[in-house]
């Protein structure tokens, strides 16, 4: 596993947010070298590892049995640190203007998981000190995200390529600001019918 | 008592948000193995008793 310096500077003492992707990958492969080193790197570079309750649901939903989901939420203990990451109405308000914003950008399939991920990225978003890491690059582009580096774990039969990401807020701002003043986006002339609410408050 | 203790330093019985890794505590990757196994080994019976009772549990 090799992993540019540049990357440790920016994960040192961070809050690491795993998506459900990397929290299989880690793990079905738990035995594999390169894993092992990922998080022994993490551990020394004073990550807080982490993940949101709608991640955490995606990786018990598939649990066959009690002892299995106990079992689940046993691995995301001994891997994580408690670490809130509240979902507020800000939060719901903001994924939905991203999802308008991917529309308009034409970013297809990005599911509500990873659109409510995205929120909670710009929410915490001050000094880039919540970083997400994903497999899954296509739900993060780069409309409003930078990645800021990728490393690559070789799984013997197979490549995972790690991709961290943070909020540009500044394209955020720029991408919803061009969203609000769009032609699409304006609210209709007023009539009978009733208003929906307002998206920009 | 001395069962009991022994699966309380192994394993919780509670989906509550207590007992995660502490602030500074490294992690354990031996501990993630156990785990991993008893779920592979979960999931491998589970996949079992899909082939004998493939519309639900036997």
């Amino acid at each position: 596993m090799v992993i540019h310096e540049s990357l440790k500077g920016a994960l040192k003492l961070k809050a690491v947010l795993l998506d459900t992707c990397v929290l299989g990958t880690i793990r079905n492969n738990i035995k594999n070298p390169d894993v092992q080193d990922f998080l022994k790197l993490l551990d020394e570079l004073k990550c807080t590892l982490t993940i949101n309750d709608l991640i955490k649901a995606e990786f018990f939903r598939d649990a066959n049995s009690h002892t299995e989901l106990l079992e689940r939420n046993n691995f995301i203990k001994a891997l994580c640190q408690q670490f809130s990451l509240p979902f507020d109405q800000s939060i719901y308000r903001s994924a939905m203007i991203l999802s308008y914003i991917y529309v308009r950008h034409k970013h297809k399939g990005v599911e509500l998981i990873d659109l409510m991920t995205s929120a909670l990225l710009e929410k915490y978003a001050n000094n880039q000190r919540l970083i997400l890491v994903t497999t899954n690059h296509k739900d993060y582009p780069l409309t409003v995200h930078d990645r800021i580096g990728a490393v690559v774990l070789d799984l013997g039969k197979d490549l995972s390529t790690l991709g961290f990401y943070t909020i540009n807020t500044n394209k955020w701002a720029e991408e919803a600001s061009e969203l609000r003043d769009s032609e699409e986006w304006q609210p209709p002339a007023r009539s009978n019918i009733p208003e929906p609410p307002k998206l920009f408050g | 008592m001395a069962q009991d203790e022994t699966k309380n330093q192994n394993n919780s019985d509670s989906l509550l948000d207590d007992n995660y890794r502490k602030p500074g505590e490294p992690i354990n990757i031996e501990r993630l193995i156990e785990i991993a196994d008893r779920l592979d080994i979960l999931e491998q019976q589970n996949r079992d008793n899909e082939k004998l009772a493939p519309y639900g549990h036997p």
